[in-house]
């Protein structure tokens, strides 16, 4: 296997003029269905597939996954410019994005946004080319077990995401857990808190609860505000980031880029893993962690490269192993089936210039986003120049199409302006909803995994920690639990010390 | 003479009357309620058959998306729609799963809506893992009298009932381990935890291609093309055990006859042209080409079968 020649194959592929258009089209696309809340990769794929037809098999994946990537970047112009994050994977651009707009520096956001992504979209599809095949294993060792403690390392994780209190943050999570409750449980058939509305048996939308809380939530947050009045951001000020920026965003979008990476491989909920995990790391060990939730740049760069990391990665056990990690994904497979192409090991050595065209037009969709939103950030920014009062009516109306087109009931547009409500009293009470949407994401994988590993293990408990992957994710989880009391401690600690002296 | 030259015009006024009503249906726009949401196979197949209707009978065929509930939501606006036959559903096998396992249905599984075209069916197979050596049915029948063995199982749901109707044609429990979707069933099945799984052709042929799984029986009367190696359940020694998916159309109670002949014809022609049959295998399904009766019956049978097992094994939808 010489990666080389494999790429010059997958160049004189993906180069063809005709697939760069389709590359183009693709990535455009994706952009604009990721800024526009609720019609996600998903339903956009499912719709355009049988136009794909006409097309050739490699010339129509390629297409497919730009729009895939293409909307991962689409969905973190939103969550920058309006407080409203288009996907799952964009919920953590949120809290220091929207913080930049309102100081003036969207355009650097969104440009950071995209430099990261780019880079860890290059970084993506240099591990899918050269380690495929021996990563592709790693998605089976993840069973019940190593699930569970890794989503507990996650939610612990999940703590350190909010810059206020420590409680609160818990008690966002639980909120976030329960909220994740609602519908079938998979494993008794039971309903939970459906309150005998049929639209609650699958459970509630994400874009449900980020359009109200996050979008709505905003918008009656700012009419209250008597301060602000005209437009949300004064000034624009700078479009592009300067230097400083730049040296700022190395570091963190490395860091994310290999958090991303790894998580991406595994089947589920990677991109937003990697996202949160990024974010939780930079806390951690960024010179600058004192600056997050604030506005920093790291909490823009760092996450956004380990979402498109991890979205390039997803791509290794669907090719390799022909199993999908996420409903995109599967649709994905669905179209190289219906081509002709059976996904599994030997599709890089039967399809090598389908595989290897897709691997490179990967890279160059990532350079066609670039250059794509690069000039659009200007444009984008543009938008928060609008007054107020034809800005928010906007805003709602985008929303309530996006809560309205996931499955298309008005009961979800209700929900979502319920939710908005209560995004409101969360913010007049200082609890910020980023933790409650991951305990939102990931309650059911965790309470899922929990009961698939007791039901194998039939009852034992010490699976967890006899498993040596599980049990290094739950000594990591108490780590981080430890690291995370000890200021607290020392702080009492030392005012119990001032006292008494 | 003026006798039989009015019988013959009263004769042949009857033999033009079906035709003429029939050719008035459509003459307006109809709509194909899909209750699942985009992406899922109902709705790549719906949205095929709508395709194909509308060039058929040269009328726009609208596709609506309303999900939820396992489908009920969708069902029950076809339910209370106008019995015109302007307003279908397309449903599958999940329709008689969910009035098996529902206690309180938004509308009457049985009464509100009329099964009038079965459009296509698929195969399902079962497959083994690797964490006990499984060759074959008759060896998972055998260890399962004196072990767990473990099922992956979706819910409620016809990959579910598969594994159900095969341990009571068997005469063996298998223990249910639950999953959101096939794909991550079929992760732990590679990684060595679960030990068999029945799933669509679709979702195990490129493990069974990869060698990773082993496919032990197809639940189905015939072979697959797919997998022609595979035997079928009752070639492995368990006839009883078949049980195949299937899509179809179902329109408001109460439409007129001929209306529902025309829905039945048009079905049946628009999945069964050659570029139909190609698209529909290579969704690893087959073209159905059943009557009126027939797929009435059809569902009719499985309601029954399904609430029997569902009874039995305790499974529950709300």
């Amino acid at each position: 296997m010489d990666i080389f020649s494999n790429l010059a194959l997958g160049f004189s592929t993906a180069m063809s003029a005709q697939n760069l258009l389709y590359a183009l089209i693709g990535c455009t696309l994706g952009t604009l269905i990721g800024v526009l809340p609720g019609l996600g990769p998903l339903a956009t794929i499912s719709m355009l597939l049988p136009f794909t037809f006409a097309l050739d098999p490699t010339g129509a994946l390629i297409m497919l996954a730009a729009i895939y990537y293409g909307a991962q970047y689409g969905g973190s112009t939103t969550a920058i410019l309006v407080n409203l994050p288009g996907e799952t994977s964009s919920v953590i651009t949120v809290i220091d994005g929207y913080q930049m707009a309102r100081q003036g520096r969207a355009g650097v956001a969104i440009a950071t946004a995209a430099i990261g992504s780019f880079a860890a979209g290059c970084v993506g599809t240099i591990v899918l080319a050269a380690f495929a095949a021996p990563l592709a294993t790693v998605a089976f060792r993840f069973g019940g077990p190593e699930y569970f403690s890794l989503m507990v390392v996650g939610l612990v994780g999940a703590i350190s995401l909010s810059s206020g209190s420590v409680p609160k943050a818990v008690g966002m999570i639980f909120i976030g857990i329960l909220l994740g409750m609602v519908g079938t449980d998979i494993t008794s058939g039971a309903q939970r808190f459906n309150f005998n509305y049929p639209e609650l048996q699958e459970g509630i939308e994400f874009i449900v609860i980020a359009v109200g809380v996050f979008a709505f939530g905003e918008v009656i947050a700012s009419l209250g505000d008597n301060t602000v009045r005209e437009t949300s951001v004064k000034k624009i000020g700078q479009l592009m980031p300067n230097r400083e920026d730049f040296r700022r965003m190395v570091p963190p979008i490395i860091r994310g880029t290999a958090i991303g990476s790894l998580l991406g491989i595994l089947p589920g909920a990677g991109p937003v893993l990697g996202s949160f995990f990024a974010y939780g790391l930079e806390k951690k060990v960024s010179k600058y962690r004192h600056m997050l939730g604030k506005g920093a740049i790291e909490g823009v760069a760092g996450p956004e490269s380990a979402n498109n990391a991890a979205a390039q990665t997803a791509f290794i056990p669907t090719l390799a192993l022909g199993i999908p990690g996420s409903p995109t994904m599967a649709l994905m497979l669905a179209a190289m089936i219906m081509y002709n192409i059976q996904p599994g090991p030997q599709v890089m050595t039967k399809n090598p210039e389908i595989f290897w065209g897709m691997v490179v037009s990967m890279w160059i969709g990532n350079l066609m986003l670039l250059v794509l939103n690069l000039p659009l950030v200007g444009l984008w920014v543009k938008l928060l120049s609008i007054p107020y009062r034809a800005l928010f009516p906007a805003i709602l109306l985008f929303c309530c199409i996006g809560a309205y087109s996931a499955r298309f009931t008005s009961f979800d547009v209700f929900l979502a302006a319920g939710f908005g409500f209560v995004g409101y009293m969360f913010r007049k009470l200082e609890c910020e909803p980023a933790p409650l949407i991951l305990g939102f994401v990931l309650g059911p994988l965790l309470e899922e995994n929990f009961r698939r590993a007791l039901i194998f293990s039939q009852g034992d408990y010490s699976v967890f920690l006899t498993q040596p992957i599980s049990a290094g994710f739950l000594t990591l989880a108490a780590i981080l639990l430890i690291a995370a009391s000890l200021p607290k401690i020392r702080k009492s600690r030392d005012e119990v010390f001032a006292e008494a002296g | 003479m003026k006798s039989s030259l009015s019988k013959l015009l009263l004769a042949s006024m009857v033999l033009a009357t079906s035709p003429v009503l029939a050719q008035q249906y459509p003459n307006k726009p109809v709509t194909l309620i899909i209750p699942f949401s985009a992406g899922a196979s109902n709705d790549i197949f719906g949205r095929f058959v709508a395709d194909g209707l509308s060039k058929l009978w040269k009328q726009s065929v609208l596709v609506e998306n309303r999900a939820g509930a396992g489908g009920a939501i969708g069902a029950a606006a076809v339910a209370k729609a106008r019995p015109d036959g302007y307003t279908m559903l397309f449903s599958s096998s999940s329709y008689t799963i969910n009035a098996a396992v529902q206690k309180s249905m938004p509308f009457d599984p049985l009464k509100d809506l009329k099964p009038v075209a079965m459009a296509m069916r698929g195969q399902m197979i079962g497959v083994t893992g690797s964490r006990i050596p499984l060759p074959d049915l008759k060896e998972v029948v055998r260890l399962a009298k004196t072990q767990k063995i473990f099922y992956g199982a979706l819910g409620a749901s016809s990959t579910t009932f598969a594994a159900e109707l095969f341990a009571s044609v068997a005469g063996v429990k298998l223990e249910a381990v639950n999953y959101k979707g096939g794909n991550e069933a079929m992760i732990d099945l590679l990684g060595g935890r679960l030990d068999i799984y029945f799933g669509t052709v679709t979702t195990v042929l490129p493990a069974v291609l990869n060698k990773s799984v082993t496919a032990v029986g197809v639940m189905s009367p015939t072979r697959t093309t797919a997998l022609p190696n595979v035997p079928t359940v009752a070639e492995a020694g368990f006839p009883g055990a078949e049980t195949d998916i299937w899509w179809g159309v179902f329109v408001t109670s109460g439409a007129p006859a001929d209306v529902l002949a025309k829905i039945n014809e048009g079905v049946n022609t628009v999945v069964n042209t050659p570029e139909a049959v190609a698209f529909i295998e290579k969704q690893a399904a087959l073209p159905a080409k059943m009557s009126i009766d027939e797929f009435s019956k059809t569902v009719l049978t499985e309601l029954g079968r399904w609430k029997e097992l569902a009874e039995k094994n305790n499974i529950t939808g709300d």
